[in-house]
């Protein structure tokens, strides 16, 4: 059967799928209808009325955008009536209206003010007697100003079909319609600004853009966001050398213009007067600023000195998942060409790191096995250990819309609620440090389950060896999630439908972060997750440039492209400089090298381990024994006060470069404004490093840089700068043949009943440096404990009363929030907090065994 | 309806103005109630489809104002013109109406009228401006003079309502629309939780509901109906399938308590809705489990057991004590009941007993003959499963067809329904014939059993004869007629009637003061459901014999405010709500011959099914509902026909 129909609209024949909708025949056939309420993405709401159309042989016209076409259907969208009734519909939306468009934000780009234009209607015809509505003045970066509403219903749509949040509703009858938060002002969500985006007229507005420009004023600079893995394509809006605003468009973005809280509000660090102006050198106690030249030179004088004295091995350097491809490219240069040697890490040695490992072990992966868009055709979705609210959030958007809309099977496995809860159809509440034990406790139930299916697989007796000592009686009493639950999720997954694996920080800090990897990669490869399209393993990205960093070799074990020492005489060959071939120290090596004395220069790249490192007060007592210190940063970190050498770096707004975003996106991003005074690119900062110390480097322009990586790196032999464009180029990471990997589980205790563990994780408004210099903090700057309503009850601990969390002789304090979202026995504190520095209990892990007290 | 002044309903103009009133002509609609409530009078009605005048005091202008007025405060303000336009409408008559009115305003009244009627997106602003522009067209002369007024205009009295042919044929009055705008708009839990307003059991009704709406849907004058029964399926699996803890607000804790006789629909639906205005319920059931017929009467492939214990759960968790195994009249009687300190009692008994087809030997006890309930009654309580291989079935409702259907899943593999009539006379669901049909069950119309052949007291087979139609009878359908010398035999392992059923009504000894009926039902007044004795209320097949399970929950609905009424010392009426519910129904809102004026042929979601060759050995459930994406579309299809009625009244 055909399915489609052929219409005809104003005369002009059309042939389109049976569904489509009148307004989106027209448009195809570059007719141009009348649209107020109508978005792309959003079902149609079809209140404005603009968009009516006549239909031959029907009396009443219909509107276009609600209206799926009908075989043999004559279509007229222009006539005297159709232009009478939209006049009218545009007359009643100016009913009462503020003629207050000089001093709108929204003047410029405002619906309502072209459609009068172009309608040419100069009189307001009607006036009804109303008193002005409360505008919202409290809530913090949105203002709602319901006299200039038109009431079309975008901001309802948005914020509950695409984000979930449902936080904002219709009110009221008749002409008193009012759009309102949910329980009245101020609003309490999410506060992702996706409501003021949609807002076609002044009604939503960027509190913190309010008065700053005129529409037409503000020049659009295509960039990348540079909070989460997702990679959302943004618009820098820039006037006068400043950032004033984040946009995204939907038409060319592959994030169809949505953003979230971090992304459209979280960029106030730019502008930030608190940024690193001057490059600084210590002279005896006190830094003081110096120009470029004699900050560089004494610094490469100094370090040429430990060079030469301890040898390079004395060296080290600690990269940053913030920076570009092509700093970061150049960071690991600079110790492997330039110093020789390979201690080289970074902050993810605690976490992603062992993402790469475990998905080499068994799919033969070297990133994330497919894009978000797996998300997109999945019937089923299992997350485990992850917020992805939280951690990436334009993923959680893909989650949330298959489970809500599509009646995907979602199951959420998470020690905590969270968002995505609400949308699940299982919830696995496991006990924090589980997470292999409940996978691998999952693999044996779909191996009792399915022993035909199994007995078919020629390598499974592999993975069933790593399984013998199994009892899931045992993994349900240790993880605490019932038996029947486990076996729910293994008949789920051993359907073998299309679907996705998602995983997060739960799984990258566990303590066996790379046997987890490896069990959910059997557990993918055994549920055909990721041996087909639209299926995938798919990690969780919390930080921009994760992917980026490690494919850039920013690690001590590996060259750039995750090739081993043996296999580096290309890069020996266009670096002229032998490479050393022994690994490098890792992260923690590296501090134990600096106590030990036998390491006496760091060089830090926009990383900070006395915030984002386990054991931060061993860092402050290293970073005290250095001999040579230097931080590059945009801000005047914890460690830059101990720093020998201070390089103010630029933002992500000042440069051009590429990122990687998890699925593995490689995208563009082009300065918006100038470099803020004396700050320089870090890829520029190292190129003259490099240059003092003797090595000639002379990149004029991070393509030069991109043109060498994607010579010597194989995943990125694909592109070259000129081909990505406006999204990017995502990259395979197909590098071997899936196969099932054994794997050792480590005994996890059960817990004693009555004692508490703490969990840590990602909130959503704070995600480090960039957000506490942001204007985010407008949401909260103080870190708090979770605690379970009946835990709170026993301990005698009211809604923010302080409580104590102490483990091992280390103590932390902050202000309770009771909730049912932790369960018994678990407190949860974010972390990346200045004030509540819970790396310091939970080390190199997401967890550890406290004791709670009020006070 | 009769004799009026003027009126302009359905198309149809009748002026009576000035004639004398016994040549006064027929006018539409038919039934418009004489009396609102008591001694108040309905002297003039406006709705959707015109204006009706029967007296003369009514004044056109004010009535035309306060319909506005009305109009404007029910419209969803979800569409530029109805929010808006209906607004400025208000205030041109408001200024009328106050003795400042211009020429002006008429004007804008006339126009604003027909492009608001044109433009609205759905039905109040499609319909609401109709009655004023039919009286500004055949009382032109009243606006005219009022515009010369310089007095304001008093006030008549009114009373509007807010209604739906959905809506109007649902016996809970549930606001379709709206739970239908909530799936469309993605807000599922509040939809369900709208829908349990008014429906205690909204994932059985979701499934096993006749529903009247879908057969008084006006898409359905376009294309298909919206599946309003499988939408509110949709929202109540939701909820189980993502393991959300229901939003159920009750009033405060009250003294009184309340004793519920039988936890079938009507039962639970009274003890939901006492629970929820804070009485402390307690029902008595007979059987081990609860959901009365829904549970024991409906086969688990049509309603799994899980659903209906899922929703009896929710009500318990507010509260309801409900204690199985105990058969009232003889475990507990009525006294005791009172004794033990409830002051109010509902009698929601079902129909279970089997009515008697009237051939000998039907009570002889032979073996392979099975009442049609008892038959589904076993099967669903896990008891004795009939054997054999050939089944025969008396009847045509839905009980015959859940035994047919049955059959096939406890090991029958020759299934037939006998039925005197021919198929379009069938009581049964025709979505249920046609299931019976693919699943392979033989129809033998215009047949009726004669007598019973058995052998060792064993049935063996059934004499039947042919019949045919001749004229239509009481209930409108054609009145079958023995064709002589016809008769014939049809083998059979087991015979079942299932022609009807009694209620039994044993509970009710003489001297309980409980008036009954001759057909042994309860007698009950309508608005309250208040029995003869003081204190007793019943509703459900109990009072009108058996009938659909929607017709129970309303009941249990209606008692529910009677007896809160009862308990606070109040005089038991019916509230304004369900009285204008009652009027309006009176009135008819569907028009099956409505012509729209749009253009339709969106097609319908369709719901998936388990395959007919495997579902007819599994009681598991054969329709498999919508997913999110097919009950947004179909939610997107609903025309949300909400239309303003509003009635003049005298108080004499």
């Amino acid at each position: 059967m055909n399915d489609n129909v052929t219409i005809t609209i104003d005369g002009k024949g059309i042939s389109v799928p049976k569904e489509t909708t009148i307004l989106a025949a027209a448009r195809a056939l570059g007719i141009e209808i009348p649209t107020l309420c109508y978005h792309p993405k959003l079902l149609p709401i079809g209140s404005c009325r603009l968009c009516l159309v006549e239909i031959e042989g029907y009396e009443k016209p219909v509107a276009s955008c609600t209206t799926p076409v009908v075989d043999a259907m004559k279509v007229t969208t222009q006539s005297e009536k159709l232009l009478a009734l939209r006049k009218e519909a545009i007359q009643f939306m100016l009913v009462n209206h503020p003629l207050d468009c000089p001093i709108c934000d929204k003047g410029g780009e405002c619906r309502l003010q072209d459609l009068a234009f172009e309608f040419g209607l100069d009189q307001e015809v009607f006036k009804i007697a109303a008193s002005p509505l409360l505008i919202d003045y409290l809530s913090p970066l949105v203002e709602r100003n319901n006299n200039r509403c038109v009431r079309c219903g975008r901001c309802v749509s948005v914020c509950n079909e695409i984000q979930g949040e449902m936080a904002i509703e219709w009110v009221n009858h008749g002409y008193d319609t009012e759009i309102l938060p949910r329980g009245g002002y101020p609003l309490n969500c999410e506060f992702c600004g996706q409501c003021i985006a949609h807002c076609p007229v002044g009604a939503l507005l960027n509190r913190p853009f309010k008065y700053k420009a005129r529409a037409w004023e503000l020049e659009k600079i295509h960039s990348v966001c540079p909070y989460c893995g997702g990679g959302c394509a943004i618009e820098l809006n820039v006037r006068k050398n400043k950032v004033l605003r984040i946009t995204s468009s939907y038409e060319d973005t592959h994030n169809q213009g949505n953003l979230c809280g971090r992304g459209n509000f979280g960029f106030g660090f730019i502008n930030n007067n608190n940024r690193l102006h001057s490059p600084l050198i210590k002279r005896r106690k006190d830094q003081v600023p110096v120009t470029w030249e004699d900050a560089l030179g004494s610094a490469s004088e100094q370090l040429k000195k430990i060079l030469k004295s301890s040898g390079p091995e004395s060296i080290a350097g600690l990269g940053s998942p913030r920076v570009s491809n092509e700093d970061n490219y150049l960071f690991q240069k600079f110790f492997r060409a330039v110093i020789g040697t390979n201690n080289i890490d970074s902050s993810v040695h605690f976490n992603y790191r062992n993402l790469e490992r475990g998905l080499r072990a068994t799919l033969g992966l070297s990133a994330s096995s497919h894009g978000f868009d797996a998300l997109e055709k999945a019937q089923v979705i299992f997350v485990l250990g992850a917020d992805v609210r939280a951690e990436s959030p334009p993923a959680a958007l893909k989650i949330m819309k298959m489970a809500r809309v599509h009646g995907s099977t979602l199951v959420v496995a998470n020690p905590r609620k969270t968002k995505l809860d609400k949308f699940a159809n299982v919830h696995l509440r496991y006990r924090p440090g589980t997470e292999l034990l409940l996978v691998a406790g999952i693999l044996k139930a779909v191996g009792e389950k399915n022993k035909d299916l199994l007995d078919n697989i020629p390598q499974f007796p592999v993975l069933k060896k790593s399984l013998e000592g199994i009892i899931l009686q045992e993994i349900s009493e240790v993880t605490g999630v019932p038996l029947e639950q486990i076996y729910q999720v293994a008949t789920i997954l051993a359907k073998r439908e299309t679907g996705c694996i998602v995983f997060g920080y739960e799984v990258f800090t566990h303590q066996q972060a790379k046997e987890v990897v490896v069990s959910l990669g059997n557990l993918a490869f055994l549920s055909e997750k990721v041996s087909q399209k639209d299926r995938g393993l798919i990690p969780i990205i919390a930080k921009n440039n994760v992917q980026g960093m490690l494919d850039m070799g920013v690690m001590p074990d590996l060259l750039p492209g995750y090739q081993q020492f043996e296999k580096g005489a290309p890069f020996e060959k266009v670096w002229r400089q032998p490479i050393p071939k022994q690994p490098g120290k890792n992260a923690e090596a590296i501090l134990q090298g600096i106590l030990d004395g036998k390491i006496k220069a760091l060089y830090l790249m926009g990383c900070d381990p006395l915030m984002e490192f386990p054991f931060p007060d061993k860092w402050e007592e290293a970073s005290d024994k250095l001999e040579w210190l230097a931080v590059q940063d945009i801000f005047y970190t914890e460690v830059a006060t101990k720093a020998d050498y201070v390089f103010p770096a630029v933002t992500f707004a000042e440069k051009e470069g590429t990122f990687t975003s998890g699925e593995r996106r490689v995208q563009k991003f082009f300065p918006g404004i100038s470099p803020y005074r004396s700050a320089l690119p870090d890829w520029e900062i190292i190129q003259r490093l490099s240059q003092l110390m003797g090595y000639p480097m002379a990149y004029a322009h991070p393509k030069a840089i991109m043109n060498e990586i994607t010579s010597l790196v194989p995943q990125y032999n694909e592109i070259t700068y000129e081909r990505l464009g406006r999204n990017g180029i995502t990259l395979s990471s197909t590098e071997g043949i899936p196969h099932f990997t054994p794997f050792s589980i480590n005994k996890v205790a059960k817990p004693k009943p009555g004692s508490f563990t703490l969990i840590t994780g990602t909130a959503f408004f704070h995600s480090g440096t960039l957000s506490t210099n942001s204007g985010l903090t407008v949401l909260g700057s103080k870190a708090w404990v979770e605690i379970n309503s009946e835990d709170a009850g026993s301990l005698e601990i009211h809604e923010g009363d302080p409580v104590t969390i102490s483990s091992a002789g280390k103590a932390i304090s902050a202000a309770a929030k009771i909730t049912s979202a932790v369960p018994r026995g678990v407190v949860f504190v974010p972390n990346n907090f200045r004030d509540v520095q819970v790396n310091q209990l939970v080390a190199n892990q997401n967890y550890c065994p406290v004791e709670v007290t009020k006070g | 309806m009769g004799k009026v002044l003027f009126s302009s309903w359905a198309h149809k103009v009748i002026d009576n103005r000035g004639k004398a009133p016994e040549t006064f002509q027929e006018a539409e609609p038919k039934k418009l109630p004489e009396i609102f409530a008591g001694n108040k009078k309905i002297i003039g009605f406006m709705g959707w489809d015109g204006v009706v005048l029967k007296d003369e005091s009514v004044n056109i202008v004010d009535m035309a104002r306060a319909y506005l007025e009305a109009v404007q405060g029910a419209s969803c303000g979800r569409c530029i013109p109805c929010r808006i336009g209906t607004r400025i409408m208000l205030e041109a008559i408001n200024r009328i109406c106050s003795g400042k009115g211009k020429k002006e305003d008429l004007e804008t009244l006339e126009r604003l009228g027909q492009e608001i009627l044109t433009s609205a997106k759905c039905e109040i602003g499609k319909s609401g401006p109709l009655p004023l522009l039919h009286a500004l067209t055949h009382f032109k002369t009243a606006f005219e003079k009022q515009l010369t007024e310089k007095e304001e205009l008093p006030k008549g009295n009114y009373h509007f309502q807010v209604t739906a042919p959905c809506m109007d044929a649902c016996p809970v009055h549930l606001d379709v629309p709206s739970y239908v705008e909530l799936i469309k708009n993605l807000r599922f839990e509040d939809s369900l939780s709208l829908i349990r307003e008014r429906n205690a059991l909204p994932g059985v009704c979701g499934r096993v509901c006749i529903r009247p709406c879908e057969f008084h849907c006006r898409r359905a004058n376009l294309d298909d109906p919206i599946q309003i029964k499988t939408l509110k399926r949709f929202v109540a699996d939701y909820e189980i399938e993502h393991e959300i803890v229901p939003q159920i607000k009750s009033e405060a804790k009250k003294e009184h308590k309340v004793a519920v006789v039988g936890a079938g629909p009507a039962g639970l639906a009274c003890a939901l809705y006492l629970s929820l205005r804070g009485y402390p319920v307690k029902i008595f059931e007979t059987l081990p489990e609860g959901g009365g017929m829904a549970a024991v009467g409906i086969p688990d492939y049509r309603l799994p057991r899980n659903i209906l214990q899922y929703e009896i759960d929710v009500i318990r968790k507010l509260g309801v004590e409900i204690q199985y195994n105990t058969r009232v009249g003889k475990d507990i009687t009525l006294e005791e009941m009172k004794a033990q300190g409830f002051r109010a009692i509902f009698i929601g008994v079902g129909a279970h007993l089997s009515k008697k087809m009237g051939v000998d030997g039907e009570d002889a006890g032979y073996q392979g003959f099975v009442k049609g309930v008892d038959f589904l009654r076993d099967i669903n309580l896990g008891k004795e499963i009939y054997k054999g291989k050939k089944l025969l079935v008396v009847g045509g409702g839905n009980v015959a067809i859940d035994c047919v259907r049955s059959a096939f899943r406890v090991g029958f593999t020759d299934s037939n329904i006998v039925y005197r009539r021919s198929r379009a006379e069938m009581p049964a669901d025709p979505v249920e014939i046609e299931d019976a049909e693919i699943e392979g069950v033989n129809f033998h119309f215009l047949t009726l059993p004669t007598r019973i052949i058995t052998e060792k007291n064993r049935v063996k087979a059934v004499e039947c004869i042919r019949m045919e139609l001749g004229e239509p009878d009481a209930s409108g359908r054609r009145r079958p007629v023995e064709v002589k010398g016809s008769e014939f035999i049809i083998e059979t392992d087991v015979l079942i009637p299932a022609i009807g059923q009694d209620v039994d009504l044993s509970l009710l000894p003489e001297g309980s003061g409980v008036e009954k009926t001759k057909w042994s039902t309860i007698v009950v007044d309508a608005d309250s459901m208040a029995t003869s004795q003081e204190g007793i209320f019943s509703g459900g097949d109990c009072v009108t014999g058996p009938d659909v399970l929607v017709g129970a929950l309303a009941a249990g609905y209606d008692a529910a405010i009677a007896i809160d009424q009862y308990l606070t010392g109040q005089k038991m009426i019916l509230p304004d709500f369900r009285r204008e519910e009652k009027i309006v129904k009176e009135i008819g809102v569907y028009d099956k011959n409505e012509k729209l004026g749009i253009v339709g042929g969106v097609p319908k979601s369709k719901m998936g099914h388990l395959p007919p060759q495997t579902r007819i050995h599994t009681f598991d459930e054969v329709e498999l509902g919508f997913t999110p994406d097919k009950a947004i579309r179909e939610a997107e299809r609903c025309l949300r026909c909400y239309r303003v009625a509003l009635y003049a009244t005298k108080t004499e």
